[in-house]
């Protein structure tokens, strides 16, 4: 079961973080697919099942440990792509392109010279050797700057990630090492039983894989996960509005927002200006009077800043619903508007608001 | 989706995607961009309490003029700019009389001769409507795509982009 996990889970894991992400004209998230597409396609080469399969099919026996080889290359040169795309440049330097495309030439000669890959025959210590300079530039790279973004990082999920992924460089650069040393060890009759180990033969590389895979998706799912609690959150006081002025929704509702977990980035950025457009629709019902007792009311509960400010804007809401409900003329109150500079403060302050509201209506 | 839906959302993303993109983002700066462009200026007028709707734009015969709510947050007051830049980039045509609202109390500054036509942002009941309204959500959200100026909004931008939204 072990084995079967460590050998079919991460090419798994790989292709479906892989398609979960959109084709993209962006350079840096293409990048990021192909990565996810090199490190699937190695993981899948490298499966019992598939091994066998290409060997069957082309008859050549190793040629889906080569495949797997190229396409862990081909993750490498992605990376650097993108640490280049990061740094701001368009693109990366070309002679790492040609280091990782000649490490490949050189590998596939050596490949079709040994006569099989025992680690003692000729040709394979060698080409452990190519394989490992071939990657060892870009994985440096990936270290030292997968630390300068992890420092830079202003979200926890990003910073995490980060580290996960120069967690997981470190693992394949030890594993890359380590068959060196094996096959090294083995031409030159040493003995070297630590290289031959499950842990450190299988165990290492997939690891690896997993690290990597899971840093570079865990800013995304934490993003996703931030959208779908603010859109959450906001559902309240979206219906509220909407019930009063219908006109503010570009489309009815889509069903209960529990199963809205698709499209949430155009689906939450709709609630939030559906709901500030609801609220200017009601700022002529506004009564500033009855939003100084609220404030007052507030501190009273204990409330500080911005929860302060979100519990007088949810009472405020509500008084002005029912006043426009009970048909008061409007007015033109000179009441401020509160919220956000930009869109991230103003999500996070509307879905502040959207909790009062819900918790004010629970209590009354 | 709906087909139409579909339809309107593609006619808008490809729009969307032939724009210049500043970056970091501002509504603003796209304005000057797409005047730059039609070789017309784009005038941006805040105005406290527009009636019936939150934003307009009025073309002249020889300028833009984009009105928008000041009465509200700047993320939403950018994305009454945007949607009243999306009837401009869409072409949209509608005589000033054709609003139903009283343009010369709205704007009581303005020559009601020099108004070729106005377009305002209030409900989404026709098709027009609807276009400039996706079309400024659809700008939105790929300013968000592509990221701002500094390493960790590219670090953003790259590594967030899930297909699931």
């Amino acid at each position: 079961m072990g084995e079967l996990l460590v050998g079919y889970g991460p090419p798994v894991l790989a292709w479906a973080l892989f398609f979960s992400r959109r084709a993209s004209d962006d350079r840096a998230r293409r990048c990021v697919r192909w990565v996810l597409l090199g490190l699937a396609v190695s993981l899948t080469a490298l499966t019992p099942a598939v091994y066998a399969l290409v060997g069957e099919v082309t008859g050549i026996g190793h040629l889906a440990r080569l495949a797997g080889h190229g396409g862990m290359l081909f993750a490498a040169w992605a990376a650097q792509e993108f640490l280049a795309h990061m740094n701001g440049l368009g693109r990366g330097a070309r002679w790492h392109a040609w280091w990782i495309a000649g490490s490949f030439a050189v590998m596939c000669v050596l490949f079709a010279l040994a006569p099989d890959l025992y680690p003692q025959s000729p040709g394979v210590l060698e080409y452990c050797v190519v394989y490992l300079a071939g990657q060892a530039l870009a994985f440096g790279d990936v270290i030292r700057l997968g630390l300068r973004y992890a420092r830079a990082a202003d979200a926890p999920a990003l910073r995490t990630g980060m580290r996960l992924v120069v967690a997981g460089t470190v693992f394949a650069l030890l594993y890359l090492v380590n068959k060196v040393v094996l096959t090294g060890a083995a031409r030159f009759g040493s003995a070297y039983p630590l290289g031959d180990t499950f842990v450190v033969g299988k165990g290492l590389p997939a690891a690896a894989h997993v690290l990597v895979l899971v840093g570079a998706t865990l800013p995304a799912l934490a993003g996703w996960l931030h959208r779908y609690r603010h859109y959450q959150h906001l559902g309240p006081l979206w219906r509220a509005l909407y019930r009063a002025e219908p006109a503010i929704a570009l489309d009815p509702p889509a069903g209960p927002d529990v199963l809205q977990v698709g499209g949430l980035r155009l689906r939450l950025y709709r609630r939030v200006i559906e709901i500030r457009d609801g609220l200017l629709a009601l700022h002529p019902y506004r009564e500033g009077e009855f939003a100084a007792a609220a404030r007052e009311h507030a501190r009273r509960a204990g409330l500080r800043g911005q929860r302060l400010e979100a519990a007088v804007e949810a009472a405020a809401v509500a008084a002005a619903l029912r006043s426009r409900a009970s048909g008061d003329p409007p007015a033109a109150p000179a009441a401020p508007v509160t919220g956000g500079v930009d869109l991230a403060s103003d999500t996070v302050f509307l879905s502040r608001v959207a909790r009062a509201y819900r918790k004010q209506h629970a209590t009354t | 989706m709906g087909t139409g839906r579909r339809r309107l959302h593609r006619r808008c993303a490809a729009l969307v995607r032939a724009l210049p993109m500043p970056v970091p983002f501002d509504a603003r700066a796209l304005c000057e961009q797409v005047a730059a462009g039609r070789g017309r200026p784009i005038r941006l007028v805040p105005m406290a309490g527009l009636t019936g709707v939150c934003g307009l734009w009025v073309s002249t015969a020889t300028t833009d003029l984009i009105f928008y709510e000041q009465v509200t947050t700047p993320p939403h007051q950018e994305h009454i700019i945007l949607h009243e830049l999306g009837h401009l980039l869409c072409d949209h045509h509608r005589s000033p009389d054709a609003l139903g609202l009283p343009v010369e109390q709205l704007l009581p500054n303005l020559d009601p001769a020099m108004v070729q036509r106005v377009l305002g942002r209030a409900g989404y009941t026709s098709e027009e409507e609807r276009e400039a309204e996706l079309l400024a959500s659809l700008i939105r959200e790929r300013a968000r795509s592509r990221g701002g100026g500094t390493l960790t909004d590219r670090l953003h931008a790259a590594l967030e982009d899930q297909g699931d939204g």
